[in-house]
């Protein structure tokens, strides 16, 4: 594989994972855009989608007790499967998301935001311990679902699995969009971030908007994360935390509360951290290895905040 | 002013809010909390010698280190409302510091004396450089950037070769001065109550002084506080400074009790646990703040034998339900008024920061 194909395989790589943390971002920043505050809890839905899905397909006898197909499937039935797998997964999270907030978000409407944040923080570690308390703490593994066919573009190898995943998430996220901008709810949920009071004058009620948020964002963040599973064919509870980082730091770098900015940063910092861990061993003579990957998204979240706060799409807030 | 509201707690009817109150008016006379604290002493004093159990002597010796790891979060969270999520960052270096300056895996072994306080300067230098960036930052914002404070200094104790990797460093050396080796559980117990000791009599000086004064003032309208003409970003460094430095030099003691130092021990959810000492505890007092992290060590710990998981389940709940039910904590803090009794709220206006506190 010469230089020009390595590059475009990092790329492809980058844009894989980038659409992964671009769905988890719109969680974080939907939530934000209304409450005003980053519901640490959210990686945690991450995880809760494919464990649901897996628990499911278990009951159903497509799998068995190591999570491997032994019903065999024809393509059509695969991806059938796979739909409904990201709808349940997703649909899953989403009520889970749906109870947080009534449980948790909404007795502290009107509290200190130290109050809000302990919630939230109290709220990730509840859940993923006991998403390992009820789903075991081993890595699971994840049934094959997705086309096995590798096809080669500009000499980089792309496998049929990423080009299914990336569809499915760009009809979720086109999905969204359209919700977001063309529908009443949509509206709604914005007219909401935007000025709660002048938009109950105007008709809409930030209570259920704030519900549908707290539906939407967590099913996004759970098909995400049924995705991912099935991509990487594994599934752990603990898969929530890193991600779940990331994907804040993904929605700060687009401009907090801004959808489009959670798409594009989210890419971005897919694409930029694929590239510097591709390139950091080279560079450094195998000094410094792959296993800074994660570190870089911390450090471009604090590069951002000194150059430019408010995210890349972001409206400047004014300081205190 | 006081008079009057010691007479509405009286005539607060029967019951709960009746006892509190009493309590309350007890608890403000001066003597009353001396010979209080001198019989905690005591007590305190009296615990190894009376019972003889090496594995609740760990427990309690790991209650103490959360009690001093708890009144230094309380100085830069609790005092001035900087939340941070990356505290144990500052504990990692005191104990990477120890490990490295004096265990056999590293050959090296310098004397406890001159690492532990060192320990207090670089984790205090390094609250200053955490300290600029995030002065002007709040809630959330806050929250992020030391986490990812916190999650760079984890990151890169888990894979430089210098700090031992993920399997962190081992066969570390006890601290010896003055001819004392300490050892055993007793030892450390000893060693750590001392710590508490020197702590908490320096906070009760620091609340006292004019800083201590300012960093009040922060904490409850910083606004406010700007207008009477404080330098609330200085003050912001300061406080974090202050609060480090007792993180880096438990972190020597850590490392020491341990034996071994990991990266395991200094994750965001070790933070997270602190700050949860705090906010049951009772945010901004000290006493509270030392008494909510010694509970929740000491109720904790047991189940850290049966499964890692509840007792991280039961912190998670217990953080949650105080947060929604009782954010002040357990003992909410006080204001020491201008002829210095003690006031459960403020003279003027209510808690600015959100809901008016209850009594």
């Amino acid at each position: 594989m010469n230089v020009y194909s390595a590059f475009v395989q990092q790329l492809i790589n980058g844009v894989s994972i980038g659409f992964v943390y671009a769905l988890i971002a719109l969680g974080y920043t939907m939530v934000y855009g209304v409450l005003r505050m980053i519901n640490f809890a959210h990686g945690q839905l991450f995880t809760i989608g494919p464990m649901v899905i897996l628990t499911l397909l278990e009951m159903t006898h497509l799998t068995d007790h190591f999570h491997r197909l032994i019903v065999p499937l024809s393509p059509a039935q695969a991806f059938l499967v796979l739909v409904l797998a990201i709808v349940v997964g997703g649909a899953a999270a989403g009520v889970v998301g749906l109870i947080t907030e009534r449980v948790a978000y909404r007795p502290l409407r009107k509290a200190s935001s130290m109050a809000m944040i302990l919630a939230a923080l109290g709220l990730s570690i509840f859940m993923q311990n006991a998403t390992m308390l009820i789903f075991g703490a081993e890595t699971k593994g994840f049934p094959k679902l997705l086309p096995t066919a590798r096809f080669r573009v500009f000499g980089a190898i792309v496998s049929g699995s990423q080009v299914v995943i990336a569809a499915i998430t760009v009809v979720l996220l086109a999905a969204l969009f359209y919700f977001v901008n063309r529908t009443y709810w949509g509206r709604s949920m914005r007219a909401v971030a935007e000025d709660k009071e002048a938009a109950s004058l105007m008709g809409a009620n930030p209570t259920q908007a704030i519900a549908l948020i707290f539906l939407i964002g967590p099913a996004l963040g759970g098909a995400s994360g049924v995705l991912y599973s099935m991509q990487y064919q594994r599934a752990i509870y603990s898969m929530g935390n890193v991600i779940g980082m990331k994907g804040w730091i993904v929605s700060i770098l687009g401009g907090i509360g801004n959808l489009k900015g959670a798409v594009v940063a989210g890419l971005l910092l897919g694409i930029v951290e694929t590239f510097i861990t591709g390139y950091l061993p080279v560079v450094t003579g195998g000094a410094l290895g792959t296993e800074y990957r994660d570190v870089f998204a911390f450090l471009l979240l604090i590069l951002m905040l000194f150059v430019r706060p408010q995210g890349l799409f972001g409206e400047t807030v004014q300081a205190k | 002013m006081a008079d009057q509201s010691r007479t509405e707690h009286n005539k607060a009817g029967r019951g709960w809010s009746f006892l509190v109150g009493r309590l309350t008016q007890i608890w403000s006379q001066a003597w009353v909390r001396r010979i209080v604290l001198l019989a905690v002493g005591v007590a305190l004093l009296a615990i190894p010698k009376v019972w003889h159990s090496n594995y609740w002597m760990r427990i309690l010796d790991q209650a103490g280190l959360s009690v001093i790891m708890a009144l230094g979060l309380n100085i830069i969270a609790g005092y001035t409302g900087l939340i941070n999520l990356g505290y144990a960052a500052f504990y990692a270096v005191g104990a990477y510091m120890w490990a490295l300056l004096a265990s056999n895996w590293s050959g090296n072994h310098y004397p406890f004396l001159f690492v532990f306080p060192l320990a207090g300067v670089v984790a205090g230098l390094l609250g200053a450089v955490l300290a600029r960036p995030v002065v002007g930052l709040s809630g959330d914002y806050l929250c992020v950037v030391t986490i990812a404070f916190g999650e760079i200094v984890r990151l890169l104790a888990n894979n430089l070769a210098l700090t031992g990797g993920a399997l962190g460093i081992t066969a570390i050396d006890p601290p010896r001065f003055f001819g004392i080796t300490i050892k055993s559980g007793q030892d450390y117990y000893y060693l750590i109550l001392a710590m508490c000791f020197v702590l908490f009599v320096l906070i009760n000086r620091l609340e006292k002084s004019k800083i201590g004064r300012q960093l009040m003032a922060l904490r409850e309208d910083e606004e406010a506080a700007k207008a009477v003409g404080i330098d609330t970003t200085r003050l912001k460094v300061i406080a974090t400074v202050i609060g480090s430095i007792p993180a880096g030099m438990a972190g020597v003691v850590f490392a020491a009790l341990q034996t071994f130092v990991s990266p395991v021990s200094f994750s965001v959810w070790q933070s997270v646990a602190w700050l949860s000492m705090l906010i049951v505890g009772g945010v901004g007092n000290a006493a509270g703040v030392a008494t909510g992290a010694a509970a929740l060590t000491i109720l904790t710990e047991p189940l850290r034998a049966k499964t890692e998981s509840y007792r991280m389940l039961i912190y998670g709940a217990i953080l949650v339900a105080f947060a929604v039910l009782r954010p002040q904590g357990i003992w909410p803090k006080r204001y020491t008024g201008l002829d210095g009794t003690d006031q459960a709220e403020p003279s003027a206006a209510s808690d600015p920061g959100g809901r008016p506190e209850e009594g």
